[in-house]
């Protein structure tokens, strides 16, 4: 390669968009399929994948797995639960590479890296999915029924990372920023 | 961006979400389409199989056509980006190179979206618009029927993008400082191949392609002073378009000619891909419409729609079904007398057979087959079936093969593997015929607002693909046979099997879209009109000499939303056809669902004109005492209590047209009901006061709870295996003892009532 050639633009800054968008695409196309399967689950029996989350606490599990049984929609909550996997993973994904973004938008302010950190809270929301959904795979094929105050634990701890990630998201897009370093322009 | 306030990256946001709108939704295409072949999710029905079951070709073909789709997107927004990205000034040129985009960016887009949306393409560029593509590469492999699907899909991928490296080659010998595709693998080819000879043929044709250009007054796209010997050029990205389109344009030639489904070829590739490749058609384009429009300020959209109106308006393109006179009569038109006549059975079952795609077409051959398997005379007992849209599949299936076996045919004993036969023929997949259609015969149609009108066009690519399916043999799969062009089968040339009560009349509807009348396409001939029943065809069209093909009648009544076109009739006048103008054969037909999705109503009106008859006993040819309203249905009818509610803004926005679509079923199914109790207790209390020894008896057959079939043309093995699963278990044919629990109550009833017992159905 000739030297006097035009180097890509920030190649990182790409290469890092590249992955955001990758993951909230990911994020969008595995919560539309659990969505919609869960969706069926709620239409047909009134029993959603999240009530059988919180059957530790609220609900009992057995009348949700009775409920998806009696209407022929056990494998339909089985393909839910598959797909979530895929859609905890897609927004830890996510949450990381919005993370970087915030902290590389706001290099070297203590709000940016305290707000990239909450927004990286989202990742380990996604482990707690992961882990919840671990024992819900579990609850499903009939193995350890007994159990089910870990995934309720396990998505109370979810959503509640997943807010604050959110709000921290929310406000790194709107709070402004206080070095006024133009970065729209290359240096030249 | 940098200090930039969260309003200014919002309209940056906002302009970036207007420029790439239509890719966008491109994008959400190629995501969602390909996850409908998940069981449970929307569209499955109709769009899911067709990324189910391909084999080692299917997969390669599928995967690099998906790529090339998502590329495809990828390089059209890329150059409307980067033409977006351009100064707005008078004169302003319609691309920016990869250097002044890198040094100056503009002030309208994201920063880092002008970059990475734009022509050139980049390395990240080319990651993200390839994972697009993976949902849909991992679903094909994933429910493949070949031992090294992922193998095949991969070399999909790099044949895909060996493809799209030659097409960018032209524009990256051009201009060596400026290639459209800069990945590093690209990069390499390209500083391996410049400068020579072929740099040098590569100038030139931008030199060339640039003369049109200029003298369209395209200036926009031509470089004045980059050329050689600073003659001007067009733009290298421009280039890569031209050349991509024409390569496209000769691409859907060649696989139109190869792939052509009575081609032996055609098996080597599957539907989907002739759906990646209209849909790779309509984003280049539209991509190009776009790109230059956008510079008046006029909507694609509307130009496409204005194309279309005008074009059809002044070409008067329309989609056919073709009617045929009907051959000299040798004997006296069939009558509903003498179709109940035939054969004096001493049961008349009428069979009405739902509609629901293939898969009530197979729900349909599964059930006949099953019920004479386990009642060999019920094949000359049932006289009529009555047929809707996928049941008229299944119900011509059946007519055909019991045509097919001479033994039957001549003595009335079934030849065993008859049945097994029309069912494993019902359920072979039709719906290559139908994407090969739309994608090289009826989009380019629509595209060119019928200026480029082909000969035969997806419902007539239909007909004829269930014809050779039904001349074929059945082996491991089914071999498609010829089509008999010379001697086709016409619906009065069932007529002496018919009278002879060898096969059963076929009745099948259809709907006028223009007045939402029904029509029964038949060979039986009702006499004079009457208020109280349908029109069939030859009365609709004002035609008695008429007829039409046995292929042609299912055809007509399975005319699917989009998935067949709405027609009208044209005959033929010795080798050519003719639009009809007489009575209805201006008015197009389409779907008998529309109408009537059980078959209750044609069965009742023919019913009726026996039962007169029969009562007055005007016939001593009538000798039946039973009669049996048979109904085949192959969805569920679910509890109307069970019906999701709507969302409250699509009530307020949306009612009126979400309480006629459910009008169709809704009211089909309650008016279905109350006519059929009505006829039914009706004709008994009249026999009974006449102390006639004759009853009528209503019987349905439905699967028990489980996931919807799908509606399309195509069913996976798995679906398959379900339907019949849904009668009976494995190998139980014929055997009602081993029947699922309401199918066998239901039969049993059949049984006792056809047998004598005059119980359900009798007051």
């Amino acid at each position: 390669m000739s030297d006097d050639r035009p180097r890509d633009p920030g190649r990182s800054t790409q290469w890092l968009a590249a992955v955001t968008l990758i993951a909230f695409v990911a994020t969008l196309v595995t919560g539309y399929a659990v969505n919609a399967l869960s969706g069926r689950l709620r239409d047909d029996t009134g029993q959603s994948l999240v009530k059988l989350e919180f059957a530790g606490w609220s609900y009992s599990s057995d009348k949700v797995l009775r409920a998806w049984d009696e209407r022929g929609l056990l494998p339909t909550a089985i393909r839910a639960q598959k797909v979530d996997f895929f859609f905890a993973m897609s927004y830890g994904a996510l949450a990381l590479a919005a993370a970087l973004l915030v902290w590389r938008a706001r290099r070297g302010s203590r709000t940016g890296r305290v707000l990239a950190g909450l927004v990286a809270l989202g990742a380990v929301a996604a482990l707690c999915d992961e882990v919840e959904n671990l024992r819900m795979w579990a609850i499903l094929h009939g193995r350890g029924a007994a159990d089910h105050v870990l995934p309720s634990m396990a998505a109370a701890l979810k959503f509640a990372l997943i807010a604050v990630a959110g709000v921290s998201a929310a406000l790194a897009l709107l709070l402004k920023r206080s070095t006024p370093a133009d970065t729209s322009r290359p240096p030249s | 961006m940098g200090t930039a306030p969260a309003v200014e990256v919002m309209r940056r946001t906002m302009y970036l979400v207007g420029t790439i709108k239509y890719g966008l939704v491109f994008c959400a295409l190629i995501l969602i389409v390909p996850l409908s072949a998940i069981e449970g999710l929307p569209m499955h029905g109709v769009t899911g199989n067709l990324f189910v079951d391909l084999n080692g070709w299917g997969v390669f073909w599928a995967s690099m056509f998906l790529v090339a789709v998502s590329w495809s997107v990828m390089l059209t927004e890329g150059l409307i980006v980067n033409g977006a990205a351009a100064p707005r000034n008078t004169g302003a040129k319609g691309y920016r190179s990869f250097r002044s985009l890198a040094k100056t960016p503009g002030d309208r887009l994201p920063t880092w979206a002008e970059a990475f949306f734009s022509v050139p393409i980049t390395a990240p560029q080319l990651a993200f618009f390839t994972a697009l593509a993976v949902p849909g590469l991992v679903l094909m492999v994933r429910h493949s029927t070949a031992a090294h699907a992922w193998p095949a899909a991969v070399a999909g991928i790099l044949g895909a993008y060996v493809v799209m490296l030659l097409l960018c080659l032209p524009a990256a010998l051009s201009a060596p400082d400026d290639p459209p595709l800069r990945d590093p693998i690209a990069r390499w080819v390209w500083e391996a191949l410049k400068g020579g000879r072929l740099g040098r043929a590569a100038g030139r044709l931008t030199e060339i392609a640039a003369r049109p250009a200029d003298a369209l007054g395209l200036q926009f796209l031509v470089d004045d002073v980059a050329g050689e010997g600073g003659r001007k050029r067009l733009f290298p990205a421009h280039v890569f378009a031209l050349t991509t389109t024409i390569l496209l344009a000769v691409l859907c030639v060649v696989l139109a000619v190869v792939f052509f489904p009575e081609r032996p070829s055609a098996r080597f590739i599957a539907p989907v891909v002739f759906l990646w490749v209209s849909a790779m058609l309509f984003i280049w384009v539209f991509g190009a419409l776009n790109f230059h429009l956008r510079r008046f300020h006029v909507s694609p959209l509307l130009v496409v729609a204005g194309v279309i109106v005008l074009g059809y308006g002044w070409t008067d393109t329309d989609h056919w079904y073709k009617v045929h006179p009907a051959p000299p009569r040798t004997s006296a038109a069939l009558t509903p007398v003498d179709v109940a006549a035939g054969g004096r059975p001493r049961n008349l079952v009428v069979v009405a057979s739902a509609g629901g795609g293939i898969s009530a077409g197979v729900w349909t051959t599964v059930a006949l087959e099953q019920m004479v398997s386990a009642r060999p005379t019920l094949a000359r007992e049932i006289r009529v079936l009555s047929t809707i849209s996928g049941g008229s599949v299944g119900g011509a299936f059946y007519i055909d093969g019991l045509r097919r076996d001479a033994r039957y045919m001549g003595t009335g004993t079934l030849t065993p593997s008859t049945l097994s036969t029309i069912r494993e023929k019902s359920a072979v997949s039709s719906l290559s015929a139908v994407a090969y259609g739309l994608a090289f015969r009826d989009l380019t149609r629509l595209l060119t607002g019928g200026v480029y009108t082909p000969h035969r066009d997806r419902g007539d690519l239909l007909e004829r693909d269930w014809e050779r399916i039904a001349a074929g043999d059945v082996g491991v799969t089914v071999v498609r046979g010829p089509v008999d062009e010379d001697h086709p089968l016409l619906l009065s040339d069932m007529s002496d099997a018919i009278r002879l009560g060898r096969i059963p009349a076929p009745l099948f509807g259809a709907t006028v879209m223009e007045t939402g009348r029904r029509v029964m396409i038949t060979p039986v001939d009702f006499g004079d009109p009457a208020p109280w029943r349908g029109r069939t065809l030859r009365e609709f069209l004002a035609a008695p000499a008429t007829d039409v093909t046995l292929w042609t009648a299912a055809r007509l009544s399975a005319t699917f939303a989009f998935v067949s076109p709405a027609s009208r009739a044209e005959l033929k006048e010795g080798k050519d056809y003719k639009p009809m103008d007489t009575g209805g054969g201006r008015l197009h037909l389409i779907d008998g669902g529309y109408y009537d999705n059980f078959g209750v109503t044609s069965a009742v009106d023919w019913l009726r004109s026996v039962l007169e008859v029969r009562a007055a006993e005007l016939d001593p040819r009538l000798t039946f005492t039973r009669v049996a309203l048979v109904e085949l249905r192959a969805f569920r009818r679910e509890d109307v209590v069970k019906a999701k509610p709507a969302a409250g803004y699509a009530a307020a926005m949306f009612g009126p047209m979400l309480g006629l679509a459910a009008i169709r079923d809704g009211s089909a199914a309650e008016r279905d009901d109350i006519d059929v109790a009505r006829f039914v207790e009706t004709w008994n209390n009249r026999f009974k006061q006449a102390r006639e020894p004759i009853c009528l008896g209503h019987f349905v057959f439905e699967p028990g709870p489980s996931e919807p079939p799908p509606l399309s043309w195509q069913l996976s093995r798995e679906e398959t295996r379900r339907i019949q699963a849904s009668w009976s278990g494995q190998g139980a044919i014929g055997d009602p003892a081993r029947w699922t629990g309401s199918i066998r109550e239901r039969w049993s009833e059949l049984e006792g009532f056809l047998n004598g017992a005059c119980g359900k159905g009798r007051p």
